[in-house]
């Protein structure tokens, strides 16, 4: 925090800002990744991050103890702020379209070849196939927390993410 | 060196999903966590002095008359002769006051003077109700109660799934209706144009046409979508089919349409 506005604050202010800041500084990065990699360009992700960290600010007294709780509990706010930014890119669609599919065809041709052949194995699996398995191997969630993030029981995440590796094993071979 | 997995095995389906790992194309510094936090405690400071002023009284009194009105339009619960302003879990009393840094260009999608609701709060769908706008116009075989109620559980079930909090703003909620609403139009226009039905095609394009100034289309106009259902619109005035379908994709109408036609 700019030390001249804090020095402003009142005492009590000043140590929420700074137990908040505590909390959340080792997620921002993982927050930051995670978004990256759902969005189409690192502006989209500062802005997404930046809507996060507001809404967790404004819900810090709901923010929970346990650390890894808090993690969720971030990943849980950035899901909801990722599902707003492609809602609104959603209804933009017709206007970018051109400009996405270019952007894609500028992607892939850099991709390799690999790479090309588990992105459209990807994205053959439907969205709740495809999270559990990005969340594990991209964001390195357990299986059980990436099935707390996507609101699934713990043996429901196990049955879905073995599943939709199976079926991703499948378009893959 | 490392012997490669097995082609097929899980491990090597886990060591083509690690180099696939789509930051691996975008390798560039990391985010500056200090920048981040620095952006946050100024934009809310900002914020939470605006927020001491109260809404604008326009708001407060159209948000009044609209808690009468739904209550007993939708609901039928019988309401004091003095309307209050209801106050549901959903509400999180924070307004968005944010301000343009008059930076050209800059977008955002948060809608200055609207309060931020929490979606998966379990009267989520109550609040909803309370702010469906009744001068929507629906063709005949629907009603507002069955669009309101029926989009609303569609909301709540989405926003359950995400086993966490879901914050939207208040004009999100209510585009959220328009753009079901708009959704009907365009469902009544394909299925016209299936049955041969001239009269009802032409109907359907004047609403859709309208629909492009419905106040929160225009209001969380990001750039260009106004202009984009313009264009529909006429598309749907000159019987251009595949337009119009583009338009029931784009505004992702066969998930409303699925809630509304339960």
């Amino acid at each position: 925090m700019n030390p001249l506005a804090d020095a402003r604050l009142p005492t009590n202010e000043r140590d929420a800002n700074r137990t908040f800041d505590d909390d959340v500084r080792p997620l921002i990065v993982p927050l930051h990744r995670y978004l990256r990699r759902r969005v189409d360009s690192a502006p989209d992700a500062d802005d997404c991050l930046s809507e996060a960290l507001l809404v967790l600010w404004r819900h810090r007294d709901r923010l929970p103890a346990d650390v890894s709780e808090k993690r969720l509990w971030a990943f849980g706010v950035a899901k909801g702020v990722l599902s707003n930014h492609h809602r609104s890119q959603r209804r933009r669609a017709a206007l970018h379209e051109r400009m996405m599919a270019e952007q894609r065809i500028a992607q892939k041709t850099s991709d390799t070849n690999s790479n090309a052949a588990v992105y459209d194995a990807l994205a053959k699996l439907k969205t709740a196939d495809r999270e559990p398995i990005m969340l594990v191997a991209w964001d390195g969630f357990a299986v059980v927390d990436a099935g707390t993030l996507l609101g699934l029981s713990a043996a429901a995440a196990r049955t879905r993410y073995s599943r939709a590796k199976a079926k991703l094993r499948n378009e893959l071979m | 060196m490392a012997l490669s997995p097995p082609k097929g095995s899980n491990e090597h389906v886990d060591m083509l999903l690690d180099a696939a790992d789509p930051l691996h194309a975008h390798d560039g510094p990391l985010p500056d966590a200090e920048v981040f936090l620095r952006e946050l405690h100024r934009d809310d400071g900002r914020q939470l002095a605006a927020q001491t002023q109260s809404p604008p009284r326009r708001r407060r009194r159209i948000a009044a008359i609209w808690t009468t009105v739904v209550l007993v339009g939708l609901v039928g619960i019988a309401t004091p002769a003095v309307a209050t302003v209801q106050r549901f879990l959903a509400q999180t009393g924070v307004f968005s006051s944010l301000e343009s840094d008059g930076d050209e260009g800059e977008e955002t999608e948060v809608t200055p003077g609207y309060e931020w609701i929490e979606a998966t709060a379990r009267d989520y769908a109550d609040y909803a109700l309370t702010v469906y706008d009744l001068t929507l116009p629906l063709p005949d075989g629907y009603t507002a109660s069955d669009v309101g109620i029926r989009v609303a559980a569609q909301q709540v079930e989405i926003a359950g799934g995400y086993g966490s909090s879901v914050l939207q703003q208040e004009s999100n909620v209510r585009r959220t209706y328009e753009s079901a609403v708009r959704c009907v139009w365009i469902s009544s226009w394909l299925k016209a144009e299936e049955e041969g039905d001239a009269a009802q095609q032409n109907a359907s394009a004047e609403v859709l046409l309208q629909s492009a100034s419905w106040p929160m289309t225009v209001e969380t106009d990001g750039g260009g979508v106004v202009d984009s259902l313009v264009k529909y619109a006429e598309g749907a005035r000159a019987g251009d089919v595949g337009l119009v379908k583009e338009a029931y994709q784009s505004d992702a109408c066969s998930t409303f349409m699925e809630a509304i036609d339960e």
